[in-house]
């Protein structure tokens, strides 16, 4: 990034920002035992930061209606010798420095892992409520605002409407005063949990923004799960909070630990116990981890407590692979019986196995992340995340000596989840098909060249090509694809992707200034998509050889239709393009193309009994069933590797997903229609009303959520 | 030729209108002046007088829509004079021609009783329970009022009570809280927020089970209850009234509760139906948890009383708290007590009304880190003069989002209120073994968990539990109006070993079930539906009930054709209710001019067993 251009004077920029934080949340930091460890420094990458901190992803904006009052901005730019403020609960300048600092880091993390930029999901309506053009540069989100006293609510969460995390404060009602003080004030904008959990909320809707308009009971568990993982798998890179708890737990991980526990404040003072949840899932009386219920899925329904069994199982996973990873230690220190004696542990054994699980939380946070790559566009469960990881970790590390994808099959198995598509939950039945060479062949028609589809995956990561020009020239490769003259559209792409050089005049028109390099990205995605959309329908429109009929089975997607909304018929459409670079083992980098295509289909919702179900308000139901692929392409080769599809012409499937609505319908009546826009052209919640419709889908605790001894 | 005519016709319908008017106008006249004449008039109807057969109950179910009201007719030693009990007379505004169904209800009410009530029932405060009595044309407003010898109320409406007395103090001042943000989020609406007044609308609804539309209650009919109230001996003006009735229905020194509370800028509708009612009827009763309670003149039939408890962390409990291990059990029960005071706490300092403490303590930060609003914009900082209030921003604001707090405090609110009810199980014949009618008001989980702290009829011989009366429960009224949470089903203090966690309605079997609920008033965009009733409870209603159900409104959109419809009574002749031997039931004859048509009410005739 830029250097800082400090009065004339240019200084070296550093590689990273030092600031301080709340390791976990201000409650470790009143007891005395942990005094140590409550507060840590983390590093953020280094960039320019005006007051807020408003820096290239994100913008702090303190303002709290409900006091009628606003706090001023912090100002980070020349903090470098002291590592930001000091840790304070009455000092708003460090709450704004703390969600600024978590939520960069868990940016940080997601771009380490992916390999690109993280992008924030499109703005969809315009001030009156209209809906923005897709080429509209509003769309564009620079960045995710974070208000962090927006609420006087125990609650906080990422509204999909506001590109936003708000956080709320509270009295703390009347609890134990050994835990929290009643009627102390309690922040969530402190606690490191729900800020990385939040942040993770808004980046996962950045990447799939259909896992919000929930098709089966899975989806925003997993987007609840997901952001639980993160979380808690970020604990371990925490300074020193790690060596303390496996001190303290003698490197027992599946004993009750703060690595493992969920926004610990947040529970105390609202009477929730220890954990909002609790990575270890149920445990006995003194803290020891039990063994999972593998019926407990089945019987949760309320989107976090299934979202807390996949959190579990993931640590299940974790601790699988630390337990295998430190077995030789332990035998070592034990001179090979594996008990270790009453009492503290060796110093130098504690901090090996603090390497150890480092090691593997890493391992796992990464698979984790790198499975979102690889997971289908529509309609997600919970087996299809498990092929998901155990496929990318394939990708990544095809030999697995300590089968640690084992390890993740044997835990989510123990909890119940596995997919409903396999065969068997051997590793290479669970692992996505991969394309034959001679399957290949099909799809050579309908991609463009080897040529287009590598410009597509390295275009993309010179954040310096103009993305904005490209759309909006997009019209003469479009024109030539009208035409047919299929090489000469790829010429011209080609040719406008990387000319340089355009007349000063067409290039200041309507062009926004700000977030060159992001907002660049997102036009040449866009841009992609366009080309790939036109080229993809030109190719197969009116086709009928048997060649198409084999890949729309392959992409579960009707190639051969133009769409007509009056019919109820979507178009196909290209939802992203974008690259995923990785590290391989030995060092090398690898980058894969992404494309995810998608299309829907209004369909009537009919119930078990065969009839189409009536609202007393809006009569009878339709539902959009959609169905998607994502494609993975070697773009060095111009090779589909993968095409993972949720096919339109699955009935079962379509049963599913009616039950479901179906259950829906029947427990939330016209709230379940209006949410889940279940017939055709109902306004849309969150187009304008977003909070007058209170409909915040990722709040951490969500209000009048049913429990047990209701109807 | 043709338009002259149907000009013809309407004039000459115009003219016998205005004549009926008229000479429905001397009726009324004549009727309010002298007082026999209307008593005969009565008489002479002896058809409308709802006459039990000797040793029976008739249960009267008016179906005015969304809103409870209940007459129960006990048979006494005289087939001519039996016993009437009436249980709440409301209805919702989301009803529609709410208060015109009301009336005819009333009218068919006064005239079924003779005009003499011997019980009567106030189960909560909540307009959908109380707005008869004191609506516009109610004849419990006339000068020539209906005589009521006993008042039934639950404890919680006891003045003097210190707890009763503390509750209500808390309950004014968290309305006083809800009512101040919404008067706020009003002023500060020139920053155009968005939703904010779908928001404010939804919030206000919520209290408008505290106090009904204006449409149903103005000012002149405020100042009518409360000229009323003066004219039966206590004195005038707003809030004397009140006190005065209040008084009046307890007898002692001005309690320091209600004087100070001082957010009582006017009594609500429906404290001024508690008070007209006091000052109506001959003696109050104040029921306890545990109580029994006789009805006048009639042999072998009691009222246990089972709600609302006097313990706070159950009248507080809306919801089921998740149990995990013992010891967290304890601070989830805390946690609850606390739940809506200290959101009223945390709340108030942002609305401007320091009525209980007005210090900083309340802020989340010291005075000179907070930079107000409201000032001059040019020194704000640029940031939010730009980002947060520049071009094109203002979807992005978040200025109306807090108030999603005050929404939860109306909810707990009204939960509050709904766990205040009065909850009676009638025992008919035998003591210990004879079957129950219950009537649930719109009890929530705390009240029906409560109910299992103590035994019932220990003065009387044998001695019940509450799973007993569950088991032997005959009718059940569902608490209110069939929602979610107030039918439980589960016990979730039962640990598991402990003879099991089934409660509620699961103990219930072969019943018949009655919900005040009209699915089309429940269904309005007001500005959001309600669940009304909730579709897995009413599914497990008509399972326990064999789908003998009766409602207010026509029928539930079913999820699917094939679903078997409910069985009601389907003549206005007495006829077997099937599955049930020996009980018949009928649908009036006469139906509702406004609003849906359909019967004024379903009798179900029982049988009280070997008396």
């Amino acid at each position: 990034m830029a250097a800082d251009k400090a009065e004339g004077v240019s200084n070296p920029v550093p590689p990273y920002r030092r600031l301080q934080i709340f390791s976990l949340d201000p409650a470790v930091d009143i007891e005395l035992d942990k005094a140590l460890i409550s507060r840590s420094v983390i590093q953020v990458p280094w960039e320019n930061l005006s007051p807020g901190p408003v820096g290239e992803y994100l913008e702090v904006i303190d303002v709290d209606p409900a006091s009628n009052c606003i706090y001023d901005p912090i100002d980070l730019s020349g903090t470098l010798a002291v590592d930001g403020r000091d840790p304070s609960t009455g000092n708003p300048q460090f709450h704004q420095q703390m969600v600024y600092a978590v939520a960069a880091l868990t940016i940080n993390n997601f771009e380490r892992i992916l390999g690109r930029r993280v992008l924030w999901a499109e703005r969809y309506w315009d001030e009156n409520g209209e809906h923005l053009d897709s080429f509209d540069p509003r769309r564009f989100v620079q960045r995710l605002r974070i208000y962090p006293h927006a609420l006087r609510d125990q609650n906080a969460y990422y509204s999909p409407a506001k590109k936003a995390l708000l956080f709320g404060y509270f009295n703390a009602p009347a609890v134990d005063p050994r835990q929290e003080l009643p009627g102390g004030m309690v922040f969530t904008c402190l606690s490191h949990d729900i800020i990385a959990h939040e942040t993770t909320h808004a980046i996962l809707d950045g990447i799939h923004r259909r896992l919000l308009k929930p098709s089966n009971p899975d989806m925003l568990a997993f987007h609840e799960a997901f952001a639980d993982i993160v979380a808690i798998f970020q604990h371990f890179s925490i300074p020193g909070l790690l060596l303390d708890q496996i001190q303290r737990t003698r490197g027992d991980l599946d004993h009750d630990n703060l690595l493992a526990r969920l926004a610990t404040q947040f529970a105390r003072s609202t009477g929730r116990g220890n954990a909002l949840r609790n990575a270890l899932g149920n445990m006995d009386e003194d803290g020891h981890r039990l063994p999972p219920d593998p019926s407990a899925l089945g019987r949760a329904h309320e989107p976090h407590e299934r979202g807390a069994i996949l959190v579990a199982a993931v640590y299940d996973a974790f601790f699988r692979i630390y337990k295998e990873r430190v077995a030789d230690l332990r035998r070592i220190a034990t001179n090979g019986t594996g008990v270790l004696p009453a009492g503290e542990i060796h110093p130098d054994l504690a901090k090996r196995f603090a390497d150890e699980a480092t090691h593997a939380a890493n391992r796992v946070l990464t698979v984790c992340i790198r499975a979102v790559d690889y997971l289908p566009a529509v309609d997600i469960d919970f087996g299809d995340y498990l092929r998901a990881l155990i496929t990318s970790d394939f990708d990544l590390v095809p030999e697995d000596p300590l089968r640690y994808r084992l390890a993740f099959i044997e835990a989510f198995r123990n909890h119940g989840i596995y997919p409903v598509d396999v065969r068997t939950l051997a590793e290479d039945s669970l692992r996505w098909h991969r394309i034959a060479e001679q399957e290949q062949r099909q799809f050579e028609k309908y991609l463009p060249s080897a040529g287009v589809l590598r410009t597509m995956a390295y275009a993309y990561e010179s954040g310096k090509l103009d993305g904005w020009m490209l759309l909006s020239e997009s019209n003469e490769y479009l024109n030539l694809l009208d035409q047919g003259k299929f090489k000469d559209a790829e010429k011209s792409f080609l040719r406008l992707v990387w000319l340089d050089e355009r007349p000063e005049g067409k290039r200041a028109e309507g062009k926004p200034e700000q977030g060159v390099d992001r907002r660049n990205r997102h036009m040449l995605g866009k841009a992609f998509a366009i080309f790939l959309r036109r080229w993809i329908t030109r190719r197969a429109l009116n086709e009928e050889s048997p060649m198409v009929r084999k890949v729309e089975s392959f992409l579960g997607i009707d190639l051969r239709t133009k769409g007509n909304r009056a019919e109820g018929i979507g178009p196909l459409e290209v939802h992203a393009v974008r690259p995923t670079v990785r590290i391989v083992p030995g060092g090398r980098t690898r980058t894969q193309l992404l494309i995810v295509l998608t299309q829907w289909r209004e369909e009537n919702l009919i119930n078990a009994h065969g009839e189409q179900v009536v609202d007393s308000i809006h009569g009878g139901l339709t539902f959009k069933y959609r169905s998607g692929c994502t494609l993975i392409i070697d773009p060095e080769l111009g090779m589909v590797e993968y095409a993972i599809s949720k096919s339109l012409e699955s009935e079962a499937r379509k049963r599913r997903q009616m039950n479901f609505l179906c259950a829906q319908v029947a427990q939330f009546g016209h709230l379940a229609v209006e949410r889940l826009k279940l017939k055709a052209n109902l306004r849309p919640v969150g187009r304008r009303d977003m909070s007058a419709e209170a409909f915040e889908p990722l709040a951490m605790i969500h209000h009048g959520a049913s429990a047990d001894g209701e109807y | 030729m043709a338009v002259k005519k149907t000009v013809g016709r309407k004039a000459v319908r115009k003219l016998a209108a205005s004549k009926q008017r008229a000479v429905r106008k001397q009726a009324a006249g004549s009727r309010s002046i002298t007082v026999k004449s209307r008593k005969k008039s009565a008489a002479t109807a002896p058809n409308k007088r709802l006459l039990p057969p000797p040793g029976e109950v008739i249960v009267r179910m008016y179906r005015q829509g969304l809103g409870d009201c209940f007459l129960l007719a006990f048979a006494t030693e005289n087939p001519a004079d039996p016993r009437y009990v009436l249980i709440d007379c409301g209805v919702h505004m989301r009803q529609t021609e709410g208060r015109k169904r009301l009336l005819q209800v009333m009218e068919n009410l006064t005239a079924a009783t003779g005009n003499h009530l011997h019980v009567v029932v106030p189960t909560h405060e909540h307009a959908d329970h109380l707005v008869g009595f004191v609506q516009k044309g109610s004849p419990f407003l006339k000068p020539d009022p209906v005589s009521i010898d006993n008042l039934w109320l639950a404890w919680t409406e006891k003045i003097g009570d210190p707890q009763a007395d503390r509750l209500r103090a808390k309950r004014g001042s968290a309305r006083t809280v809800i009512e101040q943000a919404i008067k706020k989020t009003k002023e500060r609406a020139n920053r155009r927020i968005a939703g904010i007044k779908q928001l404010t609308d939804r919030v206000a609804r919520i209290l408008e089970f505290e106090k009904p539309d204006a449409k149903m209650f103005d000012a002149a009919d405020r100042s009518a209850v409360e000229a009323r109230i003066a004219s039966l001996g206590g004195p005038g003006g707003a809030n004397k009234a009140v006190l005065a009735a209040y008084l009046r229905r307890f007898g002692t020194a001005p309690p320091t509760a209600l004087t100070t509370v001082g957010q009582w800028e006017r009594a609500s509708s429906n404290e001024l139906a508690l008070g007209l009612l006091g000052m109506l009827a001959n003696h109050a009763e104040y029921c306890e948890p545990g109580q029994r309670l006789a009805i006048p003149d009639v042999d072998g039939v009691r009222a246990y009383v089972l709600g609302p408890p006097r313990a706070e962390r159950l009248l507080k409990q809306d919801k089921p708290a998740k149990v995990r291990g013992s010891s967290e059990h304890e601070f989830i029960e805390t946690y609850l007590s606390g739940g809506s005071a200290s959101f009223a706490f945390a709340l108030s300092p942002a609305l401007g009304s320091g009525a209980e403490v007005n210090d900083d303590l309340r802020y989340p930060f010291a005075a000179e880190l907070r930079r107000p609003i409201d000032g001059s914009k040019s020194s704000l900082p640029p940031l939010y003069r730009h980002s947060y209030l520049g071009a094109d921003s203002a979807w992005r604001r978040v200025d109306g989002d807090w108030l999603g707090s005050a929404e939860t405090l109306a909810l707990n609110l009204d939960g509050d209120t709904n766990n205040t009810s009065l909850v009676l199980a009638f025992e008919l014949g035998a003591a210990g073994v004879g079957p129950v009618l219950l009537f649930a008001a719109d009890a929530q989980v705390g009240n029906w968990l409560s109910w299992r702290d103590q035994t019932y009829g220990k003065g009387g011989g044998t001695s019940c539990t509450a799973d007993d009366l569950l088991n032997r429960t005959l009718l059940y009224k569902a608490g209110h109006h069939g929602s979610h949470n107030a039918t439980l089903k589960f016990d979730p203090r039962a640990r598991p070993g402990e003879g099991g966690g089934a409660y509620g309605l699961e103990l219930m079997s072969d019943i018949i079930a009655m919900i005040p609920i009209d699915r089309a008033a429940a269904d309005k965009n007001m500005p959001t539906p309600w669940r009304m009733p909730h579709r897995p409870l009413y599914e497990r209603l008509r399972e326990k009930a064999d789908r003998r159900i009766l409602r207010a409104d026509g029928e539930i959109a079913p999820l699917s054709a094939n679903e078997l419809e409910d069985i009601k009574p389907g003549s206005t002749a007495w006829e077997a209710v099937p599955g049930k031997p020996g009980l018949f039931w009928r649908s009036a004859d006469e139906t509702f001019s406004a609003g849906t048509p359909g019967p004024l009410y379903y009798d179900l005739r029982i049988p009280i067993p070997n008396r």
